[in-house]
């Protein structure tokens, strides 16, 4: 095991080699000029001239790569040309909110999902299973800046009882941190919620024809033995896998919850540094999120070794 | 003295496609101790009959019917509750295929031991201690080392012999046995007949063999009950009925299998097979269900269903000409 998980971590290296590659390049073919963006509007051509022999942009693309991927090693990932702080910080400032946001919402939706998942298996093609069959795909189908704004307007607006937006810092004041959370935690985490449940419930169903459910009954294994002993463990691969999956629309969805609840997290500085054109803070950030779509896949790939003795690299 | 008895079981699957009659009109009774074979083609209603007998069929898409007793009391009326206590502890199950009837992601230690743990007060490791026993008990070496390993570590024997260890682990009156041998190879079947002959002679278990291979029959079986399209064609001793089988099914069974020394080279030359096939159980047939697969059949025979009749005091059979001594 031990073995196993240090090939899978090594692993990732060229994993996360040619992420840095592809994510230079992109940003190295996408049309404008970021020299002209950085000197202004109204410097004359021998400023932009200038700058761009200051920042390296007039050498060719595997230098300017060398000098990047170098500086990348030793931890620093540019000055934004915008604020003119290095990217690491910024990033390192906006961090806390957005894992908040993403932990809260992968809770949010394991929790709403696997156990609903699992009744509607159990009961299946009652009047429960369907009513959740028909709930999950609606609730799959509304956008969730929808469902966030409605959250709002019925548990802020309406009733008061959460903040509107806005975002609280634990080390200040944890009890108003987590109240703040909860509707951005919501919104993100309903969605995918559905899809987890959706998964949950085909995985059971399919575990619980197998042969060795039967078994199972003949040993005098009553009904939530078989659920929770003898099937969730077999059916948790697929569950796990949709998880690792649907991480990165997950990280889609916490930019436009961020939006709406007007967190300072990664997703709003993502969206700064697009309409700033910051290509250093856009490069950062890039690399930080396929790093934990990466890093979650990891932790997904060694959950199910110790789901499944079956499976062995 | 009687152990299990089943009067005109019948099981009715409820299909989009109209009833399914998958048992229909059964009785039998299993003695103390005895092994009755429950012998037929696929799709004949014997592991069906298994299922229904335990109540482990989805009761939400089938119908039981009549009357199953186990030392008196009445199953089919049991609640869910009585029927898990019941279920791995008085009556044990061993099912065909050892990979599959296993679960995959716990130690087969644990799977035996649970059975032991679902009905008797016990601590883990009691439960665990017993479960190495029964390991040891049926042959598995290094049993300690094995009771640790999951099922796809053990080969198809070892995972039947796992199946029969958990089976007896709480000394059922009665071990339905549904196609123990069929998924194994042919030395590893009779290592696992030797190994259930001699644990029903430790345990005094009964056995119910469900079973298409009447080489097994005959080494195992004390009575056999030979079904087709879901009823009890014939039934008698063992030695009764490889002797003088009545019904044209079971002389078709019997010469169908190979045997040596027999020549090949004789007028027919190769294995009796009995022509056509099982019929859809979904449309209700007048006469007898054999009737367009038999070579002796008379109008009567596609007229009426034939009862079952006694031709001695340790054989019934269900046919027209059950009496008469040439048929086919």
């Amino acid at each position: 095991m031990l073995r196993y998980a240090l090939q899978r971590i090594v692993m990732t290296i060229p994993v996360m080699a040619v992420v840095a590659v592809f994510v230079f390049g992109l940003l190295f073919v996408t049309p404008g000029d970021p020299a002209v963006v950085i000197a202004g509007e109204q410097a004359s051509p021998e400023e932009v001239q200038a700058i761009r022999v200051a920042m390296g942009f007039d050498q060719p693309f595997y230098v300017q790569f060398g000098l990047w991927a170098q500086r990348l090693l030793s931890g620093d990932l540019g000055t934004s040309v915008f604020s003119r702080e290095p990217v690491a910080e910024l990033i390192a400032q906006r961090v806390g909110p957005t894992l908040s946001l993403l932990f809260g919402g992968l809770i949010i939706a394991l929790l709403l999902s696997v156990p609903f998942g699992i009744y509607a298996a159990a009961n299946r093609g009652k009047l429960f299973d369907r009513a959740f069959t028909a709930v999950t795909v609606l609730n799959f189908s509304i956008p969730n800046f929808i469902v966030g704004y409605l959250l709002v307007s019925i548990f802020a607006l309406g009733l008061r009882w959460l903040p509107v937006q806005g975002y609280v810092p634990p080390d200040r004041d944890f009890g108003a941190y987590l109240l703040g959370m909860i509707l951005p935690c919501l919104t993100l985490g309903m969605g995918f919620a559905s899809l987890i449940a959706r998964v949950t419930r085909a995985s059971m169903l399919d575990v619980l024809s197998q042969d060795f459910i039967r078994t199972a009954k003949a040993k005098g294994a009553d009904r939530n033995r078989i659920l929770f002993a003898h099937a969730l463990k077999n059916a948790s691969i697929p569950i796990v896998t949709i998880v690792g999956l649907g991480f990165a629309s997950l990280i889609g969805g916490a930019v436009i919850t961020e939006s709406i609840f007007a967190i300072p997290g990664l997703g709003r500085l993502t969206l700064e540094a697009i309409s700033h054109r910051d290509y250093p803070v856009i490069q950062g950030l890039v690399l930080v999120f396929s790093a934990g779509y990466v890093l979650v896949n990891l932790a997904v790939d060694l959950i199910y070794v110790l789901l499944d003795p079956r499976i062995r690299y | 003295m009687v152990l299990l008895n089943v009067e005109h079981l019948s099981t009715i699957f409820q299909t989009s496609r109209g009833d399914l009659r998958a048992v229909n009109d059964l009785s039998f009774r299993v003695s103390k101790g005895e092994t009755v074979a429950i012998v037929g083609e696929s799709g004949s209603g014997k592991s069906v009959s298994a299922m229904s007998i335990m109540r482990l069929l989805d009761e939400s898409r089938c119908r039981l019917s009549g009357k199953v007793e186990l030392k008196g009391r009445d199953l089919l009326s049991a609640d869910e509750a009585a029927m898990r206590a019941i279920r791995g502890n008085q009556v044990g199950l061993i099912f065909q295929e050892p990979m599959t009837a296993l679960n995959p992601v716990v130690t087969v230690g644990r799977q035996i031991a649970e059975a032991a743990r679902l009905h008797e007060t016990m601590t883990r490791r009691q439960a665990a201690e017993k479960a190495i026993e029964m390991l040891t008990r049926v042959g598995i070496p290094d049993p300690r080392r094995r009771a640790n390993e999951y099922p796809h570590q053990l080969s198809g024997g070892m995972r039947q012999r796992v199946m029969i260890a958990m089976a007896l682990i709480c000394r059922p009156e009665l071990l339905i046995a549904d196609e123990p041998t069929t998924a194994l190879d042919v030395t590893v079947q009779a290592q696992i007949l030797d190994l259930m002959r001699s644990l029903r002679e430790q345990f005094g278990s009964a056995i119910i063999l469900i079973t298409h291979d009447l080489g097994v029959v005959a080494e195992m079986a004390d009575r056999v009950i030979i079904m087709y399209a879901g009823r009890k064609v014939e039934e008698g001793t063992a030695e009764e009925i490889f002797a003088r089988p009545r019904h044209p099914y079971t002389k078709g069974l019997l010469g169908a299998v190979p045997r040596l020394g027999s020549s090949l080279e004789g007028k027919t030359g190769r294995l009796v097979e009995i022509e056509g096939t099982v019929p859809d159980p979904r449309v209700a047939t007048v006469g007898c269900a054999f009737a367009p697969r038999c070579r002796g059949a008379a109008d009567i025979c596609r007229l009426s269903q034939p009862g079952l009749v006694r031709t001695r005091s340790d054989h019934q059979v269900a046919c027209h000409f059950a009496t008469e001594l040439v048929v086919a």
